[in-house]
């Protein structure tokens, strides 16, 4: 079933993008107008997607015995979650500590065996400190955060 | 002043030269590392290139380019793997040589014959690029259209399931519609400012390319590389290689100039890379040898092929993209987005607007040639070592410097945003087996094909027939048409099956 995943989501962007398109203002007296082209797109993508859908139901046993090989491990919602944190660590608590966390925890998900000092201490200090003064001296100032905006 | 004169001066710079150095590094670094790609180190230092002027930045990306296709040789010489696809010709020899304690001659003559294979195609990208840009500066916006449509083409069917590659192509132009259009009309921005011009090219090619390894990584949970011990066992007794001597130079100039000629011209069909350069010159090689028995066991001559022809593909691939905006390969697909990062236009007028930019392109194609064998030469062992590097070190080390490129890209927090999203893309496009180049290509060229329609569209009253009128306008609709042909009828594999049936044939009348 996963390799619906793409077909689906494709389709269901394709619906709402010609949908979108349809209530875009229309300028007379050009052959195309802001709506043509997305939605010509659009028709395309979802034809397509209607055919790798009709695809794997006709050949879904082919695709079964290819996907048993492909398991998802559940630590990439793990690191996908981490991810996601980050994201809102660099608004409230800026880009430092954000990126020591998620170093650590990404470290900490990938390692084998006991956990390295090199891993758990100087990689994600030494590497988020070096990237914001590098970023510093090329003239791009990385989030501080909202906790600590104050301070500096 | 001519431009190719000025463009010099950008290497006497000592930016200039940090950033050839440097791309050469980072290049050489990536294709040693198996699992990494170039293009993958792109889209990671893409982001950075912001704050350099643009010659600094493609200095740092052509160089880079070269090094992508050199690395390789060096884990696939002294130990079998190779770190890249362009290197998988040269372990037939490569590594029967090391193993005969020829390890340094090997990797010298590996280096050697890279480092002739790169000058020469850089010298002839030097000289036809601009003879064929005369040509088509003089396009207009019909031609742009078809020629757009042909770059799409010929990368769509690039892969092996068509549907698939069509609808990564599609899902990419359909992102370049976000924002203003020509009318002024903001389309499917839904209130959002960061969007209103466009979707920002960074986060999409990082995400894709960059952040979507740490996914992978962590889905398939591994921690050490691969083959760690043998690397660091192999650096610890590395030698340091040693460049071939001119006896054994000299009778090898016919080779080396067949696979220059050999590597250009396959690097400049779209799709067809270094890899398919390597083995095409190597069995060519191996079929006019007086020893062809020998290929395989560890000669020069199966070293010295197909690495000349692998980097050979360099000039060949950056002719199509720097002429006429049609990428070869997922490395100049990114690149073509760089054009945009940098305010630059994409194709023929490249040339008409930034001519001393495109020399600085073309000299650093032929001077990354000079960091290789700096770096073959001081290098060798610390890039084999680097090949040991633990997953747990590596995979953060990706992570955050391409998160951060996103945001340097655009000084806002919503671009990680993106980078993220589009990281779950390029998994499931990764896992799915969906290309990346098309998406990468459609959302660069996206809005030049719908102003080109539209220009073109309003020159002619008799609508679509505007294509078919203008000669190099058909050229390229012809073009194309025999690219979507040629992926339902294959020439070779006719030719292969006329000659298993013509074989068939002789041997049935030979028994009756």
């Amino acid at each position: 079933m996963g390799e619906l995943i793409v077909p689906i989501l494709a389709f269901v962007i394709a619906v709402i993008f010609y949908a979108a398109a349809g209530s875009l203002t229309r300028i007379e007296g050009f052959p195309m107008n802001s709506a043509t082209y997305p939605q010509a797109l659009t028709v395309m993508l979802m034809i397509c997607c209607v055919f790798l859908i009709v695809r794997f139901v006709i050949k879904h046993r082919e695709y079964a015995s290819a996907e048993k090989k492909l398991i998802f491990d559940p630590r990439i919602f793990l690191a996908l979650g981490m991810l996601i944190l980050f994201y809102y660590g660099l608004e409230y608590i800026g880009y430092i500590p954000s990126s020591i966390l998620f170093i650590v925890a990404l470290s900490w998900i990938l390692k084998e065996g006991k956990p390295r000092i090199l891993d758990t201490c100087i990689l994600p200090i030494g590497l988020s400190g070096g990237l914001y003064f590098i970023f510093q001296f090329m003239g791009i100032y990385l989030p501080l955060g909202k906790l600590f905006r104050g301070l500096f | 002043m001519h431009p190719a004169f000025e463009a010099l001066g950008f290497f006497v710079d000592p930016l200039g030269i940090a950033m050839l150095f440097a791309g050469g590094f980072l290049g050489t670094l990536f294709s040693a590392i198996p699992g990494l790609t170039g293009t993958m180190a792109l889209a990671i230092i893409l982001p950075l290139t912001y704050a350099l002027p643009k010659e600094a930045a493609f200095i740092l990306m052509v160089g880079m380019l070269g090094g992508t296709l050199y690395g390789g040789c060096l884990t696939a010489i002294s130990i079998n793997i190779p770190g890249a696809p362009g290197s998988v010709c040269t372990t037939l020899d490569g590594h029967p040589m090391f193993k005969k304690g020829k390890g340094a001659e090997a990797i010298g003559w590996a280096t050697f014959a890279s480092f002739v294979g790169g000058t020469l195609s850089g010298l002839l990208l030097f000289f036809c690029a601009p003879q064929l840009a005369k040509f088509a500066i003089k396009f207009g916006a019909p031609e742009f259209f078809t020629l757009c449509i042909f770059g799409m083409v010929a990368v769509i069917t690039l892969a092996d399931d068509l549907v698939k590659s069509f609808v990564s192509a599609l899902f990419g132009l359909l992102l370049s519609t976000i924002g203003g259009d020509l009318f002024g009309i903001l389309r499917f921005t839904y209130g959002t400012r960061f969007l209103l011009s466009g979707v920002p090219i960074v986060p999409v090619v990082v995400g894709t390319f960059a952040i979507s390894l740490v996914l992978r990584e962590v889905n398939e949970r591994r921690a050490v590389q691969e083959n760690a011990e043998l690397y660091l066992e192999t650096a610890r007794n590395y030698k340091q290689m040693k460049m071939p001597p001119l006896n054994e130079i000299i009778p090898r100039i016919p080779l080396m100039l067949r696979c220059v000629l050999m590597g250009t011209f396959i690097g400049f069909l779209p799709g067809a890379g270094g890899n398919i350069a390597a083995f095409v010159s190597y069995n060519v090689e191996k079929k006019i040898s007086k020893h062809p028995e020998e290929f395989g066991t560890g000669i020069i001559d199966g070293i010295a092929a197909p690495e000349t022809a692998n980097n050979a593909t360099v000039g060949g691939i950056l002719i199509p993209t720097l002429v006429l905006g049609i990428p070869g390969d997922q490395f100049t697909a990114v690149m073509l987005g760089a054009f945009l990062i940098h305010g630059l236009p994409v194709g023929p007028l490249l040339f008409r607007e930034n001519p001393v930019f495109l020399y600085v392109v073309f000299w650093t194609a032929i001077f990354t040639n000079v960091t290789m064998v700096i770096y073959g030469i001081l290098g060798g062992r610390f890039f084999v070592k680097a090949a040991a590097l633990r997953k747990s070190i590596l995979i953060p080390l990706i992570a955050i410097v391409s998160l951060t490129g996103c945001f340097a890209a655009t000084n806002q927090i919503s671009a990680i945003g993106l980078g993220i999203v589009f990281s779950i893309i390029g998994f499931l496009f990764n896992r799915y087996k969906y290309p990346f180049a098309p998406l990468i290509l459609g959302l660069t060229l996206g809005s030049i094909i719908e102003n080109s329609l539209l220009q073109s569209l309003q020159m002619n009253q008799n609508g679509m027939m505007i294509f078919l009128e203008r000669p190099a306008s058909l050229l390229f609709v012809i073009l194309s048409l025999i690219f979507i042909l040629t992926t339902f009828i294959k020439p070779g594999d006719i030719i292969k099956r006329m000659a298993e049936k013509s074989a068939a044939q002789k041997r049935l009348s030979k028994n009756q």
